[in-house]
């Protein structure tokens, strides 16, 4: 009885993994290549303590601004740390901040769309007005605020990124699931009885999970930079961390005297972001064919 | 054969419209004011109209889908807007809903069996292999494929996305199915199959239909009895043969001689009403009828007939 | 009234491009249209009655191209005109009426500064008469108090008024040839009755040709002259309205007239099409109708027929006609029902 079960639940495994590369072979070529920049970049950010040849954060006064050379891929910056290393840490601090920003937005948004475009009424006109609010202020002098007043830190700006953040979401997701909400399926369901959580779960969930996929790859790119522009502006990482933005920042003084040290971070920045906004774009159009919402 | 499964009475259903910002009084649009039928067990009573007369709305509130604003609707005696929550979800199980876009009341991200099997898991009727089993025997019903469990809606064609709402219909096992257009989304060729596929399973399993279409010809092939709707009220209702062979009211007469008939050689007087449908936010006082009416006469504009059974079960709402 | 072609079209053949491949949406049909007659073609959805008035008119989406054929209106062939040529032909000559007119009206202009445009474009009028043949012309569509609606936006119009309007706008520049693509179906029956009851009075007194396309075998009865009925991009069968309803010689054309419910409300069985309308990738290789036609023998799915003539200038695209026609096609069982 239970392995028959097992070999059931394998058998469906199996077909949902089909689809899934069934999905990507009908990914366009562009795409694909933003998706393969993707993972190189999270490649190389969990291979980053294996991968670099110096220590991204020891300083040598001996060896400032060399140039690109065999043994320092990309130079070294004004205290003589080697930039390839930096580089790759970078990856780590950049991706990861940014996932958890999102993956924050997108749960807090998730819930509190659903709730007000789902249920209606007084709780709706309350998350509205919440979110209006919100959306008056500008988000990135919002974050400055909040960064200035919490103090500057990675996990400070990681707060003032989710909070400003997740209001967009919840109201697009708060519109996706007011327009669903009217279709007949939703109906035949509770002509069978179903509650609304069972609607919720199983008819609303599923139909923005893909549009709310798009928008978070799409928007990824663009916490990325945000990350890095306040790191940059001193309110995010703090050197001597690796991250983008700091170097950036530190590399800007000696642009005339050694440009690779603001050439490859940005280039590192330039990518990724693009990498994201390509693959966005893609995933937009194969997710559904039919549009949902 | 006689017992009366669902007795209507009186339902109303009103929607509120904002006028805007600066109008303080708010207006009513009267979907459905007032109407009141009886289905007996295992017959179809088809419900005509057209657009906007407050068909769809009725479908809607004899399930208590969408509340109704008063009036009693009656299931086996028992009236359902006087059901508790849980009550009424025990009561879903023996009253189910077919509807007119098979496109829009599938959920394309369910796969067949789950949408066929949605009502089984809901009530807890089955365990997961009896519940794929019933559902593949549904399907096979149905006319579609067991293997075709597994599929998501976006792969079948529009006449058999119609099957599969069918199968959900009758998944539950109920005795009322309300049918809102079930076929006027089909191509001709496969709506001739669908309703042969709805009145087999009617005299397999004893169902009970309430048949709402725009289409005459149709509602005239399935249904036992047939009631007319205009603006929000029943103006006409009577056995099928008597209906169609005896019209009594205007707008039933100008109903059916308005349908195209497929024979180049019938020649006849066509009646042709003058005018649109009045808006339901503000229906014509009197009789609702009387702005298109070729027999309007001085009573029709000041005072509203009543629905009078004239003998046989006829029932008229006109003065005439 | 003479009986010399307004139309004739030419083995007429209007491909799409898709990401699947080439859809044959209209494969070779040929058919004309008499001066003051109604022809109706009649088929399903993806027959490509529509593809069929769209490529008359030149009015085709960017995927799509026509790839053969000759569509000659009094003599000339559109296909070889310019796009000013054609210009001046469409709205002037032939004009076209939709199924839904609020999209083919303009949502932000006025009704009245719609139809005075035709005017002032075709006749040179100006503003004000051209006003003035609007109101007159909304008139004899049977627009009620037409003054007022010359100031109205489309959206204020109710859908048949609208309708209404459409035509107006088509007769405007009093064509010759109008089509007409489902002009009633997004309507109610008794506006539908309006429609075709003023549909045929305009053309009575103007000797208009038409076009009427629709999928509804009862407005062909009542309206058409002549009758095409068209299956998967190709014509089926044609015959004069008479002919068709009271011998149809095709199998599908039988089948869809004896799936409609009015002719045997005995409530035994409905006679149905078997199978589903395939899709364009799907077709059969021989008869495009071999997969669901009940008389189908191993030559109609290996080889397609030509269209052959039959007595009464009926046209038929199937091996098996004549034969059907000594048996009798399916018929006693069902239509002695009621």
């Amino acid at each position: 009885m239970l392995r028959k079960g097992g070999i059931k639940i394998a058998v469906q495994k199996k077909q949902l993994k089909n689809k899934f590369f069934s999905y990507l072979s009908t990914i366009d070529k562009l795409s694909l290549i933003g998706l393969v920049i993707i993972l190189f970049f999270i490649i190389f950010g969990i291979l980053a303590p294996f991968l670099v040849p110096n220590d991204p954060i020891e300083i040598d006064l001996t060896q400032r601004f060399l140039a690109p050379n065999g043994e320092f891929l990309m130079g070294t910056d004004h205290l003589g740390r080697d930039v390839f290393s930096r580089l790759l840490y970078g990856i780590r601090t950049s991706l990861s901040t940014a996932f958890l920003v999102l993956i924050f937005s997108m749960v807090v948004s998730v819930i509190v769309g659903t709730t007000a475009g789902y249920f209606g009424g007084k709780i709706d006109q309350l998350v509205i007005g919440v979110i209006d609010t919100l959306l008056a202020f500008p988000g990135l002098v919002l974050a400055l605020v909040i960064a200035g007043l919490l103090g500057p830190s990675l996990i400070n700006l990681m707060i003032a990124l989710a909070v400003t953040h997740w209001v967009g979401y919840a109201r697009i997701i708060r519109g996706m699931v007011m327009s669903i909400k009217e279709q007949e399926y939703i109906l035949a369901a509770r002509a069978c009885g179903a509650g609304d959580l069972h609607i919720i779960l199983v008819h609303i969930l599923p139909n923005i999970i893909s549009p709310v996929l798009v928008l978070a790859t799409l928007d990824m790119g663009y916490i990325i930079l945000s990350i890095s522009g306040l790191s940059f502006l001193g309110l995010g990482a703090q050197p001597p961390t690796p991250e983008w933005g700091v170097m950036l920042n530190a590399g800007r003084p000696y642009m005339q005297l050694a440009p690779w040290l603001m050439f490859f971070p940005g280039m590192a920045i330039f990518l990724i972001v693009l990498a994201f906004n390509i693959l966005g774009d893609g995933l937009r159009d194969i997710f559904d064919p039919r549009d949902v919402a | 054969m006689e017992m009366c499964l669902l007795e209507v009475e009186n339902l109303k259903k009103h929607f509120a419209v904002d006028k805007g910002l600066f109008s303080s009084s708010q207006q009513k649009v009267k979907a459905i004011d007032g109407i009141s039928f009886t289905l007996r067990q295992g017959e179809t009573l088809g419900l005509v109209g057209e657009s906007g007369c407050g068909k769809s709305t009725t479908a809607l509130t004899v399930l208590r889908l969408l509340e109704a604003t008063t009036g009693e609707v009656k299931f086996k005696g028992q009236d359902i807007y006087k059901l508790t929550k849980k009550e009424l979800k025990a009561l879903r199980k023996e009253m189910q809903i077919i509807f007119q876009d098979p496109d829009a009341s599938l959920n394309p991200r369910q796969t067949v069996g789950d949408i066929i099997g949605e009502g089984l898991k809901i009530h807890n009727l089955a365990s997961k292999e009896t519940r794929e089993a019933k559902v593949k025997e549904l399907l096979n019903r149905v006319g579609l494929k067991s293997e075709q469990f597994l599929n998501y809606p976006h792969e079948f064609s529009g006449g058999q996305r119609q099957r599969i709402g069918i199968a959900r219909a009758l998944a539950l096992e109920p005795e009322l199915i309300v049918c809102d257009e079930p076929v006027s989304s089909l191509d001709v060729s496969i709506q001739a199959q669908i309703i042969n596929l709805m009145l087999d399973l009617q005299k397999e399993f004893g169902l009970t239909y309430l048949f709402i279409a725009h289409n005459l010809n149709l509602v005239r092939y399935v249904s036992h009895r047939v009631a007319v709707m205009y603006l929000g009220k029943l103006v006409e209702l009577a056995a099928k043969e008597e209906i169609y062979n005896n019209p009594q009211h205007p707008y039933t007469r100008a109903l059916l001689s308005a349908i195209p008939i497929a024979d180049p050689t019938v020649d006849r007087e066509k009646i042709i009403l003058e005018g649109e449908l009045p808006s339901p936010i503000n229906p014509p006082l009197g009789c609702n009828f009387h702005t298109r009416c070729p027999e309007t006469r001085e009573i029709c504009r000041q005072e509203e007939p009543n629905f009078i059974n004239r003998g046989a079960e006829h029932w008229v709402a006109c003065h005439f | 009234m003479s009986k010399t072609n307004i139309l004739e079209v030419n083995n007429l053949q209007t491909h799409f491009y898709t990401k699947e491949g080439i859809v044959k949406a209209v494969d070779g049909v040929s058919f004309e249209v008499k001066a003051g007659e109604t022809l109706g073609i009649v088929g399903e959805s993806g027959s490509g009655k529509s593809v069929t008035a769209t490529s008359i008119m030149q009015l085709l989406p960017a995927s799509a191209e026509i790839v053969a054929g000759e569509v000659d209106f009094k003599g000339s062939n559109l296909l070889s005109k310019s796009k000013a040529e054609l210009q001046k032909i469409r709205g002037n000559e032939i004009s076209m009426i939709f199924q839904e007119p609020m999209t083919a009206l303009n949502p932000v202009y006025k009704i009245g500064n719609q139809l005075a445009e035709v005017f002032q474009l075709h006749q040179q009028l100006n503003k004000k008469r051209a006003l003035k043949e609007a109101k007159d012309l909304l008139a004899k569509v049977g627009i009620p108090s037409p003054q007022e609606r010359l100031e109205e936006y489309p959206h204020q119009l109710s859908g048949g008024m609208r309708q209404r309007v459409m035509i107006a706008m088509a007769l405007a520049a009093e064509p010759q040839l109008i089509i007409a693509d489902e002009p009633t179906t997004a309507l109610d029956v008794t506006i539908q009755a309006q429609i075709l009851d003023l549909l045929q009075n305009l053309q009575s007194k103007f000797g208009l040709s038409l076009i009427f396309i629709t999928h509804d075998l009862g407005i062909i009865a009542e309206i058409a002259d002549r009758v095409i009925v068209m299956y998967a991009g190709q014509v089926m069968e044609s015959a004069a309205v008479e002919t068709l309803f009271e011998e149809a010689k095709h199998p599908y054309t039988q089948g869809l007239i004896d799936s409609i419910p009015s002719l045997n409300y005995s409530r035994e069985s409905l006679v149905s099409i078997k199978g589903v309308i395939p899709d364009f990738f799907e077709l059969p290789a021989g008869c495009k109708f071999s997969n669901r036609c009940d008389y189908a023998i191993k030559k109609c799915f290996q080889e397609e027929a030509k269209l052959e003539l039959a007595n009464k200038g009926q046209l038929l695209k199937c091996w098996r006609w004549r034969e059907l026609e000594r048996k009798g096609l399916g018929d006693g069982d069902v239509l002695t029902g009621s």
